[in-house]
């Protein structure tokens, strides 16, 4: 189980980047991130240690016909 | 032959026609303007229409037939494409108000490759603002229309390309799909539509949205004008470093290849979760099809699409927010508020968990083609699971019920671009209102040719692909 992103931080993170979200987006963007976070949460513990982005384009080679 | 006789041609079919000068360069030129101009009012799928450069290009390439010397392959055919192609000294628009301020340094190499086999661009197409949308709404130029019926959506973010290629305005169209952007409009608009492997086709001068997953291919009318299109348009780049240098294969001679004897794969899971019957029904029927042709079709499971589908919302924002970055903070008010929105939501998404999206990715390619293209050859799904919605139902302020729009509509799309696989959208049908409804199948990395063999097959066999909107 993982905690919710909080309307305060998602809107912390944004507006340390440099924009300037509402109370509204700010919201939205909590929701989002909680969304996604929480559905791809099994995947991500199920990664090995060494497993890195570079194993996309050995896949896709390795793969093909 | 008549304007109409020359709209109806495929793009193999005009380039056929011109090589053999049954109908010059110069005349197609003009059919295609005149009919792009009449339905412009209807579909608002055109941002620019370059009439008279266009038809330079025809007399040009009039007289180089004359002489004996023939471009490429597409010589003389008219085109227009998504605005988001960099054609040097000239701005993109990008579908908003960013690209306007940025000319171009050089041209996109998919222009150059197109423009090598011998198209003609007359003009720009309309499309989602910066690629970031998939129904086709545009609140800076004007919603696209759906050339099948104007209350309905094209589809994005290729919605111009979609709509276009629909109405016999444009013999074929960029576009590009990093979430959808291709597959969408081509199922809601019935044209077909290829999204090629990651680095297939080069990125170099089409404008980015998420470096990682963005692809750029062809929606033409028939499945033998996407292999034209994508033979020309496949093969290394010294300007993407991600461009593939693999040999690009003969793809229009192997749409010959026999068909008899593929494995088709219905998928158990995910892609028929909450699937309309109506939809479902044409599945199965465009099933049977590819069963009369000689294919057997088996059922398949399917791993963790749920995971991969969130993983690659995780990285397209990600990657989209860094890449708009600068603007988001020195010129938020040029974007919509449902882009400025999505834009933002990106900048919340932690920089380990996009980066254990990226690490996830070939993890599941292997996962991918060991659970299903072990047992399968292509894997058969709709495009999208309900019938096409009206732009008024679809024209939503920022909120939960947009975002819950947007992930419904590219739910069956955005993992083929995880997974960077090649998929091809080809029209199944038309639902009872009168609607295209496409169905997409997806191959194997780098097996463009079995998908564009088995849907020229089954374009052989039914005729929805070779019926014109009412317009």
């Amino acid at each position: 189980m993982i905690a919710p992103i909080t309307p305060e931080l998602a809107g912390a993170l944004v507006a340390a980047q440099g924009v300037t979200p509402t109370p509204e987006s700010a919201a939205a963007d909590a929701r989002f991130a909680t969304l996604v976070l929480g559905n791809a949460a099994k995947a991500f513990a199920q990664l090995a240690f060494e497993e890195e982005p570079s194993g996309y384009t050995a896949a896709l080679r390795k793969h093909a016909p | 032959m008549n304007d109409a006789q020359i709209l109806e041609l495929s793009c193999a079919g005009v380039a056929t026609a011109i090589r053999e000068r049954r109908v010059s360069a110069v005349k197609t030129m003009e059919a295609t303007l005149a009919r792009a101009q009449a339905v412009q009012p209807k579909l608002n799928a055109f941002l620019r229409i370059d009439a008279e450069l266009a038809l330079d290009a025809a007399r040009l390439a009039d007289k180089d037939l004359a002489r004996g010397h023939l471009r490429g392959p597409l010589h003389g055919v008219p085109m227009a494409h998504k605005d988001m192609y960099y054609r040097k000294g000239v701005a993109s628009s990008y579908g908003g108000k960013i690209g306007p301020s940025r000319p171009a340094p050089s041209t996109a190499t998919a222009l150059e490759r197109l423009d090598s086999a011998g198209a003609i661009q007359f003009g720009v197409l309309n499309m989602a603002e910066c690629a970031f949308g998939p129904t086709g709404h545009n609140t800076h130029y004007g919603h696209c229309r759906n050339a099948w019926n104007p209350a309905y959506i094209t589809g994005g973010s290729s919605s111009g390309s979609g709509t276009a290629v629909a109405a016999r305005a444009s013999y074929a169209a960029l576009g590009s799909d990093t979430g959808g952007s291709i597959r969408l409009p081509a199922s809601f608009c019935g044209v077909s539509g290829i999204k090629p492997t990651y680095g297939r086709v080069s990125r170099a001068g089409a404008m980015p949205l998420s470096f990682t997953m963005d692809t750029v291919g062809p929606l033409a009318r028939t499945v033998e004008d996407c292999a034209l299109l994508l033979a020309a348009l496949a093969g290394a780049d010294a300007r993407d470093p991600v461009a593939e240098a693999r040999e690009v294969p003969d793809y229009m001679a192997q749409l010959a290849r026999p068909v008899a004897g593929l494995v088709i794969g219905k998928p158990r899971q995910y892609f028929y979760d909450g699937c309309e019957p109506e939809i479902a029904a044409l599945m199965d029927a465009s099933l049977e099809k590819s069963r009369a042709l000689g294919a057997k079709v088996v059922e398949v499971d399917l791993p963790d699409f749920e995971s991969w589908n969130a993983a690659a919302t995780m990285i397209i924002s990600a990657e989209a927010a860094a890449l708009h970055g600068n603007w988001l903070r020195t010129r938020p008010q040029d974007y919509s508020s449902q882009v400025r929105a999505r834009l933002e939501a990106g900048l919340a998404v932690p920089a380990a968990s996009y980066i254990d999206s990226l690490r996830l990715r070939g993890v599941a390619l292997d996962a991918f083609c060991r659970e299903v293209f072990s047992k399968v050859d292509v894997l058969h799904a709709p495009v999208v699971a309900f019938q096409t919605p009206t732009i008024a139902e679809t024209d939503l302020n920022p909120g939960p019920e947009l975002s819950a729009l947007l992930a419904k509509v590219t739910r069956l799309t955005r993992p083929g671009n995880f997974l960077g696989v090649p998929a091809l959208s080809v029209q199944a049908g038309f639902s009872k209102a009168g609607m295209p409804v496409g169905m997409q199948l997806l191959g194997r990395p780098f097996d463009e040719a079995t998908l564009l063999a088995l849907g020229h097959a089954y374009q052989g066999a039914t005729d929805f692909h070779s019926k014109a909107p009412p317009l």
